[in-house]
């Protein structure tokens, strides 16, 4: 080590002989009690609510509650130094979060401390956790697609960037899965990702870490993790820090992709603090206001108007409902703050269908607006016949005789759902997807018999990318033109329909 | 002592203080309606002097097992001719709501309660050393004219402080002390030689 014990001591020196002497004006208040990560005081009389408090030894406090004789303090730290007795200090600032490109492809806690071992963040620059969301006049309607690189969302639930796009279903259903692909596919993209674990076990999070830096993902990407182990404080906290992060690059301009997985148990953590803090329960005992506890975090995520350099935040926020119940209170409040949700069911799931997508109930409120012209000519009517299949399928295993046209239906329907089966950590380009998409939602695989289906997949694409490189590089290009892969003369429908022909020739 | 007195400042009830502030504008509200306002003040303040000094009185009229007949005669044993009438009769009204634990309380409410309305505050000087009057004194003048209110100031003593004064009035300190400017060079030298210590941080790659 060359740097020198006298050099660190000069520096102190300095420092010491520049230290002007100024008298320490603080607000300040008395613990009146302490317990599960609140604590009461005594005192405080200027604090405002959202403020910062420090207790001694560094911990830092919000002023959560303001009653007549004494403030509610959630504690964001170690609660079991404090004591009752102790002096609160005022800190007179929001709570903030270190911002900025030091923060990618770390893992921070709420705070942004960084809990990855690769030393501090070296940020100069911080945003307060709790903002209000961008106003009417600094929006603009959602327009650009942000693809997720998965078949069965970007063809039959395209989100936009900009758009709130809900991840909603039972445990074990692939909820997470589907972030993790929208997160990987965003590699060529330029979007930044930023995965906020709340509440989950840390052994999942250890996962996804590891999943995002062996796929690379880890360059673009920040996990900000408040565990189950952590107190509900922190994992009320962590969805706010993790926009803030997300917000510093959306008014640079840029593009973000923001993950909450999941924001059922950040409203579990939310009803812990407001039933320690005596706030009234209401229905499941949540607070009244847990619902503007994730429209406001949720609203955060905005497609900014031109002036303003037009960056976006895309939230997929995560909601896991018990036994299939969507009526239940907090997934019926995210589905109507989000702009459409994407169901994912156990049945599909076991049956084999991944992602286990629900075509019929899942739906983008933003819809075609935000997909690339030639995906929307190609499955624009892909989520109904799916629906329509289903309904098919199910009167079908009556045993009844069928005509034909009815049977050519069932059977297009089966290759369709293999079509859109998809493995993990696969994401497509959406080239791919439009061809792919395209031939069976034209009959070009009514042929191939379904379990060959994936098989034909594979070859097809492999076939384009080797021997047909002008034909993908054509549909590239023109993908955003109106007509493209709807009109028959398009000259990227023809190709396109060619390189099918030929391909179904030799597959076998 | 000093810690002994911090510990039970920390530990009262949010509520009692509460039902305190009621009850002294109760008295003090009775006080004006008669123009005597100052001598309920003080008979409020001796009264809860002694019962702070006899605890028995004080255990007597909290305890729930008393009748409030017994004690209104312990009362008017304690009080007659000490105290003026309406006094006695605010004390009674008190232990018979089961509030006698509240005096404490009142006391306090009905002190910040007229202060206020005197444009008087409290002050509290914390320092190394035991202070003489003058400097006392010095340090009322100077705090007043900063606050435009009049300030009576308490003092104690902390050898935690090391030098330099903490000036405590309400919920705002002013501390100039030793300890705090220590504190904070100590904090300021940290921060500085870590910020050194990252700039030249290429001098610690090892080598090859």
């Amino acid at each position: 080590m060359k740097f020198s014990a006298d050099e660190i001591a000069s520096v102190i020196q300095q420092e010491i002989e520049q230290y002007d002497s100024q008298i320490d004006v603080r607000e300040v208040g008395t613990v009146l009690e302490v317990g599960d990560g609140i604590a009461r005081v005594h005192g405080l009389t200027g604090v405002a609510a959202g403020e910062m408090v420090e207790f001694p030894g560094g911990v830092i406090g919000l002023a959560f509650n303001l009653e007549e004789n004494s403030v509610g303090v959630i504690i964001l730290g170690d609660y079991l130094n404090i004591k009752e007795g102790a002096e609160v200090k005022a800190l007179g600032t929001l709570l903030s979060v270190p911002v900025g490109p030091a923060v990618i492809g770390r893992v921070v806690d709420p705070l942004g401390n960084p809990i990855d071992g690769k030393g501090p963040i070296h940020s100069t620059e911080t945003r307060p956790v709790e903002v209000i969301a961008p106003g009417v006049a600094e929006r603009q309607p959602v327009h650009e697609p942000m693809q997720t690189g998965i078949k069965a969302v970007d063809a039959m639930t395209p989100v936009g960037r900009g758009q709130r796009e809900l991840i909603i279903g039972d445990r074990k259903t692939g909820k997470t899965a589907i972030a993790i692909d929208a997160i990987l596919n965003q590699k060529t993209t330029g979007v930044k990702c930023f995965y906020v674990a709340v509440g989950q076990k840390d052994s999942s999070v250890a996962g996804v870490i590891r999943v995002l830096e062996e796929s690379g993902a880890m360059a673009y990407t920040t996990v900000v993790v408040a565990g189950a182990s952590v107190a509900a404080p922190l994992q009320y906290v962590a969805p706010y820090a993790g926009t803030a992060m997300a917000e510093y690059f959306m008014w640079k301009g840029e593009h973000c992709l923001v993950v909450y997985d999941d924001l059922s148990k950040q409203a579990v953590a939310y009803r812990e603090l407001s039933l320690l803090m005596r706030r009234p329960p209401g229905r499941e005992a949540y607070p009244g206001d847990v619902f503007y506890c994730h429209s406001r975090l949720l609203e955060r995520s905005s497609k900014l108007s031109a002036e303003l350099g037009g960056g976006s935040i895309t939230a997929l926020p995560i909601i896991e409902t018990l036994e299939g119940e969507v009526s239940a209170y907090i997934p019926t409040n995210v589905i109507s703050i989000t702009d459409g949700q994407i169901y994912v069911q156990p049945d599909l799931f076991f049956r084999g269908v991944r992602p286990a997508m629900n075509a019929g109930i899942s739906v983008s409120r933003v819809g075609g607006a935000a997909q690339v012209k030639a995906m929307k000519n190609v499955a624009g009517g892909l989520r109904l016949a799916l629906a329509s299949f289903r309904e098919l399928e199910a009167f079908a295993q009556l045993g009844t005789d069928l005509d034909a046209a009815t049977q050519s239906q069932l059977d297009r329907g089966y290759r369709m759902v293999e079509l859109l089966k998809q493995g993990q950590y696969t994401p497509l380009n959406v080239v791919d997807q439009i061809m792919v998409i395209y031939a069976g939602d034209r009959g070009f695989l009514d042929k191939v018999p379904v379990k060959q289906i994936q098989k034909w997949e594979k070859e097809f694409l492999a076939f384009i990318h080797d021997k047909k490189p002008n034909v993908w590089k054509l549909l590239d290009e023109t993908k955003n033109e109106g007509d493209c892969m709807k009109k028959p003369d398009h000259p990227a429908t023809v190709a396109v329909t060619d390189a099918l022909r030929e391909f179904n020739q030799s597959f076998r | 002592m000093a810690t002994e007195n911090k510990i039970k400042d920390s530990v009262f009830d949010t509520d009692r203080q509460y039902l305190g502030g009621v009850y002294a504008r109760a008295l003090l509200g009775m006080g004006e309606k008669s123009g005597q306002v100052d001598s309920l003040v003080e008979e409020l303040g001796s009264f809860a002097s002694v019962l702070a000094q006899i605890p028995k009185l004080r255990k007597a009229l909290e305890s729930p097992r008393i009748g409030f007949v017994e004690k209104n005669n312990l009362i008017e044993k304690a009080l007659k001719g000490k105290a003026s009438v309406p006094f006695v009769n605010f004390v009674k009204v008190v232990t018979s709501k089961g509030r006698a634990d509240c005096f404490p309380a009142i006391r306090r409410a009905a002190d910040l309660i007229c202060d206020e309305r005197a444009g008087r505050v409290q002050a509290t000087m914390t320092t190394a050393q035991p202070v003489d009057e003058a400097m006392k004194r010095k340090v009322a003048e100077r705090l007043s004219q900063v606050l435009g209110k009049k300030v009576s100031i308490t003092a104690e003593v902390d050898a935690d402080v090391l030098g330099g004064l903490v000036v405590r009035v309400g919920d705002t300190v002013y501390d100039g002390s030793l300890k705090n400017q220590l504190s904070q060079v100590r904090a300021a030298a940290i921060g500085r030689a870590n910020q050194e210590i990252r700039k030249s941080l290429d001098r610690f790659a090892t080598g090859t």
